[in-house]
């Protein structure tokens, strides 16, 4: 076919540079749009990193490992990781030992799709708990002791323990006056006692000398127990294992004394039951806090820091405290000790206990820092 | 004889193609020319936000690590905020000992240096922590001093380690309040006062000002961090720990920026109206490291 002259024209030129303008235009809005999405993301991605590491700083001090970073030597560090609830970041980093007391935690978090880190840390200290501990029986009411008892504030280390320079001894019985207390028996004339001295009258002795600990007072201690149990009797207190591992989930597993090597011998809980117990026989560490009256028999041996909120009482064969005693009263008017001695104060028992216990805590002030 | 008259164009054709392409070229030409407007407008606009992110981002950081209760916030307006702004930290590597005539001499271990730039001897003072009784928290305290020199040393493990002679002042307890109370472990903070602020520029643009002091006081000129900003684009304001409104330096918990900005060049907007593309942006920061009690 002919092709007609007349169709020349500029109606292509006019539509291609149409086009042009308009992809143009078009592509500036898809290039601003791509760079302003992906500002707003990377800002999101760091909020969420940031968020990541603030509660990988919180759950690395809130949830404290105080029976392995407590023992931690000196500039050890401990590796600490985890991710976030909802799946929007994951975290790792170290707890490092500084001092005795203090402790940095450096921890790096990175957003869902690892496109974004931050990085925060903190010094933290433990709060060491300061417990007014001057003799290896403490009470505050009417003391009887009978029997065979002995309250022995000689310092001693218990069998197989290490690490634990000799220490100063202490009183054997510290108590408000002379008139609290009332010596029967095999104890007449507090025979039974002996220490530097053998008996502390003390007027000072108050609620606070039981219950204050430094900056942890008896609530405070209580919300920090590792094991909580109803009044009742306690049978079969001894350590138990889940293969090689300890077997802290068993609330009748207080720990290892009498073999410290084992898995469960550097396990100190904080035991705390909300009643009156009664415990017989087997044997357990850490600390033992009664709300009510603890009462005693078949040979227990428990190594530690023991507090009870109203009457000791030990019958039948009694019980054997390796560590320190603080009882509002006590009556330990029995029968037969297993060993040589009923109350034997201990340092190494005591230490060993307080710094397990100790929970970590940020610094009061300036612990906070974000690091680049 | 060859007609070569029936191939041409007529005036009249000549004259409307030609305004048809006068038409064409100049609708061509406003629509490129609105299309650079509108990236340029956009471009702007992303611009401005990206300063403020930044502006606020930085002010925010450095507020989070005050402590105002323990002297941190050196002065407070609604367009001017001065503090210490903390610079790096690290733990002492060796136990603090006496040099000189007053100074104590702390070995600060290098790997575990943390911050915006190591210790500087022109620039710095320091916050030393003080444990006094380790059974305790309610001792514990942060001494003031200023770091006079640094030099190459070793931590009692044989790390390296940055000496830093400090000269610690006398509201802190001088000396003997280091010797006494400060252990190997313990947490240095090297800062420099800092200020950030409204700035109106020589051109007449405001901008999110900074300026900062060496340890003897003296202060640089004035900078623009970040910005332009609108006239009166940086606010500031202090609320105590119960949220409250505060112009006590000490009560300070929080502090709520506003930033306002504007773009660097003109844009032309709806309407044909030529100005600055604005945007603004609010957040507050908690002064994490206020006691906590």
């Amino acid at each position: 076919m002919k092709r007609s002259v007349n169709e020349r024209g500029v109606a292509l030129l006019v539509a291609v540079i149409g086009l042009v303008v308009a992809g143009s235009l078009v592509a500036a809005f898809v290039t601003l749009s791509v760079l302003e999405h992906r500002m707003a993301q990377n800002t999101r991605r760091i909020g969420q990193a940031f968020s990541a590491a603030d509660q990988g700083l919180a759950e690395t001090v809130g949830k404290w490992n105080s029976s392995s970073w407590n023992i931690m030597p000196i500039n050890d560090s401990a590796a600490v990781s985890g991710t976030t609830p909802g799946g929007t970041g994951s975290y790792a980093g170290f707890v490092k030992r500084l001092n005795n007391e203090l402790y940095l935690v450096d921890i790096t978090a990175s957003d869902r799709n690892a496109g974004a880190r931050q990085r925060l840390g903190a010094f933290v200290k433990l709060r060491t708990l300061d417990m007014d501990i001057k003799a290896a029986l403490t009470t505050q009411g009417p003391t009887r002791i009978g029997g065979s008892s002995q309250i022995v504030g000689i310092d001693q280390r218990p069998l197989g323990w290490s690490g634990c320079p000799a220490d100063t001894s202490l009183a054997g019985l510290r108590l408000p006056s002379m008139g609290d207390l009332e010596t029967i028996g095999g104890c007449s004339g507090a025979s039974c006692i002996s220490g530097d001295p053998a008996v502390d009258p003390d007027p000072s002795i108050n609620d606070s000398t039981f219950f204050d600990y430094g900056d942890v007072d008896w609530d405070a201690l209580v919300a920090m127990a590792t094991k909580i149990l109803p009044p009742g009797t306690y049978t079969g207190v001894q350590p138990s294992f889940t293969g090689m591992e300890c077997n802290t989930s068993d609330p009748r597993n207080w720990g290892d004394p009498l073999v410290p090597t084992s898995a469960c011998g550097g396990y100190f809980p904080i035991t705390y039951i909300t009643g009156d117990a009664n415990i017989n026989g087997n044997y357990g560490q850490g600390m033992l806090l009664i709300d009510g009256n603890l009462t005693v028999q078949g040979g227990f041996q428990f190594f530690g820091i023991v507090i009870v909120r109203s009457a000791l009482k030990t019958t039948g064969t009694g019980g054997h405290f390796n560590g320190s005693v603080l009882a509002a009263n006590v009556d330990l008017d029995q029968n037969t000790v297993l060993g040589d001695a009923l109350v034997q104060y201990s340092s190494c028992a005591t230490k060993r206990v307080l710094s397990n216990a100790a929970p970590g805590a940020l610094l009061r002030s300036r612990a906070w820092f974000q690091a680049y | 004889m060859h007609q070569i008259g029936n191939k041409g164009y007529t005036l009249v054709e000549l004259i409307v193609a030609l305004a048809l392409g006068a038409v064409i070229a100049v609708g061509v030409y406003r629509a490129i020319v609105g299309a650079q407007r509108v990236t340029q407008a956009g471009t702007q606009q992303m611009d401005v936000r990206q300063n403020l992110r930044a502006g606020m981002t930085y002010i925010t950081m450095s507020l989070r690590e005050l402590d105002a209760s323990e002297g941190d916030i050196l002065a407070a307006t609604p367009t001017r905020l001065q503090f210490r702004g903390m610079r790096w930290l690290g733990p002492l590597c060796a136990a603090p000992s006496a040099t000189g005539a007053t100074a104590v001499l702390l070995p600060v271990r290098r790997a575990t240096v943390f911050g915006a730039r190591g210790p500087d001897a022109t620039q710095d003072s320091i916050l030393v922590f003080r444990d006094g009784n380790p059974q305790t928290r309610k001792d514990d305290s942060w001494l003031v001093g200023s770091v006079t020199a640094t030099a190459a040393s070793a931590c009692t493990d044989g790390a390296a380690a940055t000496a830093l002679t400090v000269e610690i002042t006398a509201a802190s307890g001088g000396r003997p309040a280091v010797l006494a109370g400060v252990t190997s472990g313990a947490p240095l903070r090297g800062f420099q006062q800092e200020e950030v602020s409204l700035f109106q520029a020589g051109d007449g643009r405001w901008w999110i000002g900074q300026r900062t002091a060496s340890r003897l006081g003296t202060w640089t000129s004035v900078r623009g961090l970040s910005g332009p900003l609108e006239a009166g684009g940086l606010a500031f304001a202090y609320s105590d720990s119960s949220g409250v409104t505060t112009a006590v330096l000490t009560d300070i918990a929080s502090v709520s920026v506003m930033i306002r900005g504007e773009s660097q060049l003109l844009v032309r907007g709806t309407g044909g109206v030529v100005d600055y593309a604005r945007d603004s942006l609010i957040a507050t920061a908690g002064l994490r490291n206020n006691p906590r009690f």
